[in-house]
């Protein structure tokens, strides 16, 4: 147990050197870190990553399968699929963390207006939750992005405004459980106004839970995102995004099974890099969350 | 109980009343739809004329007022592109994607439930960790890739099984073959979360007293795992089907445009597509519908497996 006297400062670094230590253990963890490390410098440093440039069409390799040349073979107008791929992170990285901050913003304001103030404001939002719920989160988001047309921007409007119910049941929960206790009582005793209760002693106190939400959600917008480009009511071709290519790659999969199958390893490469780090998270922050999952 | 039922069942009606304001307003975020069928083809009259022809010159609250009273009573338009009538057109694709769903579920709890009750009893053995890996690339994968993956694999490569489409009925190996990579594609990524669940639940039922004095009383292996541990296991599997079923539904949709199957998911893909917006409000409503009424379902199989569970 920690030393009672000990001032807030060093608590918290105590807190943390032993969500390092926790952290650190997890292999898993640590592995799926070094994915999403690996992806995000490849999003960066795609032009200097990228053998070819993704958009040239050679007319002398239509469908070649994987060579020294091109290491991911050529697709139906002849572009390197491998510099496509390598381009193509930064479409899948763009939709995981707009969809994220969407998702996280408009879930923290709903969940801690129907959390913090309760009454009449949490009936109407949580109806508006199980309303949302009612409809599988995919088909409201198809149905939104192809009323607002294609684009990657359009498609992380569709996701995050579908996706934000979860997370504001989450955050309502975490706000109902805190708001409760006895710390916060005498906050209000004291006479700490709304904002500073909040901002001060709730939110700080539910960080943890939220990191390994966000965490484990970025991968299923990931999953989403693609899908969307997959049906085509996504990032539109002649964009590299790894759904799109996906799509494209499916027309020639009986006799050039490489451009459909690769992009789907680059997807399956970062949505495992993210579950595992999100599993790790919820190990070190929380081990009573961790049980034998 | 009967109260209980009655109780549950109306409260479908707030929520039906809620979808059907999101997806009234979901095809009015599109701009003009009279302009986006006809373009710029017809001049400004006889846009008016269609306007009016479709009821869309009426203030917006009598237009869904309108859709709504007719939707209640199982009219719910027609197209605009073929001008058929929506419910009959999704009349005759809700059977296909029934079909797929259902069998797709038992395949999740056919692979699912065993894998998870002998990963937990054999807890850290070669097989649970094979299982386990398994299932973080099951949970990794898109859809529509592995659809893609087991097309390529038994379609074009062996050539025992069709590329896609639907055959007969399903107790004819005509019919059964065309389902079986569908159903995979759609079955097999939530069997692995399910068999997390399942795993965990089962360890931790393992180590409660009861299981132990179930051991002690001298009863097989067998009937403590299956009767004493698993039953209780049983109702998280429940809680997580009520949560997964909307995925369920969402997966088809997918897996439907893979495999060209011909149900609802491929129609809604089709009509979005073209702006059909009366058939894409038609389809989301009656798969909320379903998603509603099955939830019904999972909350009284819960209340009839948990007997903790009150009706009042």
């Amino acid at each position: 147990m920690e030393n009672k006297l000990n001032t807030s400062k060093t608590k918290s670094q105590a807190k943390e050197s032993r969500f390092w230590r926790r952290f650190k253990k997890n292999k898993l963890a640590i592995f799926g870190a070094a994915i999403i490390i690996f992806i995000i410098l490849t999003a960066i440093f795609a032009p200097l990553l990228a053998p070819y440039d993704p958009a040239f069409q050679n007319y002398d390799k239509l469908l070649e399968p994987p060579s020294f040349e091109h290491p991911f073979g050529t697709d139906d107008l002849g572009r390197d699929l491998l510099s496509r791929v390598i381009y193509g992170s930064r479409y899948t990285l763009l939709v995981g963390i707009g969809v994220v901050i969407i998702v996280a913003v408009l879930g923290s304001i709903l969940g801690f207006l129907a959390g913090y103030y309760g009454g009449k404001i949490d009936t109407i939002i949580m109806r508006m939750v199980d309303v949302m719920l009612a409809i599988p989160a995919l088909v409201l988001a198809l149905a939104i992005a192809g009323a607002l047309g294609g684009g990657i921007w359009n498609v992380i409007i569709a996701i995050g405004a579908v996706g934000w119910t979860q997370f504001a049941r989450l955050v309502r929960g975490e706000v109902l459980r805190i708001r409760e206790s006895e710390y916060i009582q005498a906050a209000r005793a004291l006479g700490a106004g709304d904002f500073k209760i909040i901002s001060k002693h709730i939110a700080p106190n539910m960080m943890a839970p939220v990191i390994v939400y966000i965490t484990l959600y970025i991968p299923s917008a990931i999953l989403w995102a693609a899908s969307l480009s997959f049906l085509g009511l996504g990032v539109q071709p002649p964009y590299p995004e790894w759904g799109a290519l996906i799509a494209n790659g499916r027309s020639y999969i009986s006799f050039a099974w490489w451009i459909a199958t690769i992009p789907g390893f680059a997807i399956m490469l970062t949505v495992l890099g993210f579950n595992f780090l999100g599993d790790g998270l919820r190990d070190a922050l929380d081990p009573k969350m961790a049980k034998n999952i | 109980m009967l109260q209980y039922i009655l109780r549950r069942t109306l409260y479908i009606i707030p929520i039906l009343l809620g979808v059907t304001i999101i997806v009234f307003s979901l095809m009015h975020i599109s701009g003009d739809p009279v302009k986006l069928i006809y373009g710029t083809n017809l001049t400004e009259e006889m846009l008016q004329e269609k306007r009016h022809e479709l009821g869309l010159d009426q203030p917006i609250y009598s237009q869904y007022f309108n859709w709504v009273s007719s939707a209640a009573v199982g009219d719910l338009g027609v197209s605009i592109r073929t001008h058929a009538n929506v419910w009959d057109m999704i009349r005759s694709r809700i059977g296909a994607t029934l079909e797929l769903t259902i069998i797709a579920l038992f395949i999740t709890l056919l692979v699912s439930i065993p894998a998870g009750i002998i990963s937990a009893v054999k807890r850290y053995t070669v097989f649970d960790q094979i299982a386990r890996i398994f299932a973080l690339f099951w949970v990794s994968m898109p859809y529509f890739w592995l659809g893609l993956i087991l097309m390529l694999i038994f379609s074009i490569n062996l050539n025992i099984l069709p590329v896609s489409g639907r055959g007969g009925p399903l107790w004819t190996w005509e019919g059964l073959k065309y389902i079986i990579l569908p159903s995979l594609t759609l079955g097999l990524p939530p069997a692995a979360l399910f068999m997390r669940i399942i795993r965990s639940n089962m360890l931790e039922i393992i180590n409660e007293d009861y299981v132990r004095t179930a051991r002690s009383k001298g009863l097989r292996e067998y009937n403590v795992v299956i009767k004493h541990a698993f039953r209780n296991a049983l109702i998280s599997v429940v809680t997580l089907l009520g949560l997964r079923i909307p995925w369920l539904f969402g997966g088809a949709v997918i897996t439907e445009t893979v495999f060209a199957w011909p149900g609802m998911g491929r129609l809604l893909v089709d009509s979005i597509m073209k702006r059909d917006y009366p058939v894409v409000q038609g389809v989301v409503l009656i798969i909320a519908i379903l998603v509603v009424l099955s939830n019904i379902i999972v909350d009284f199989a819960y209340a009839y497996l948990d007997p903790r569970i009150r009706y009042d």
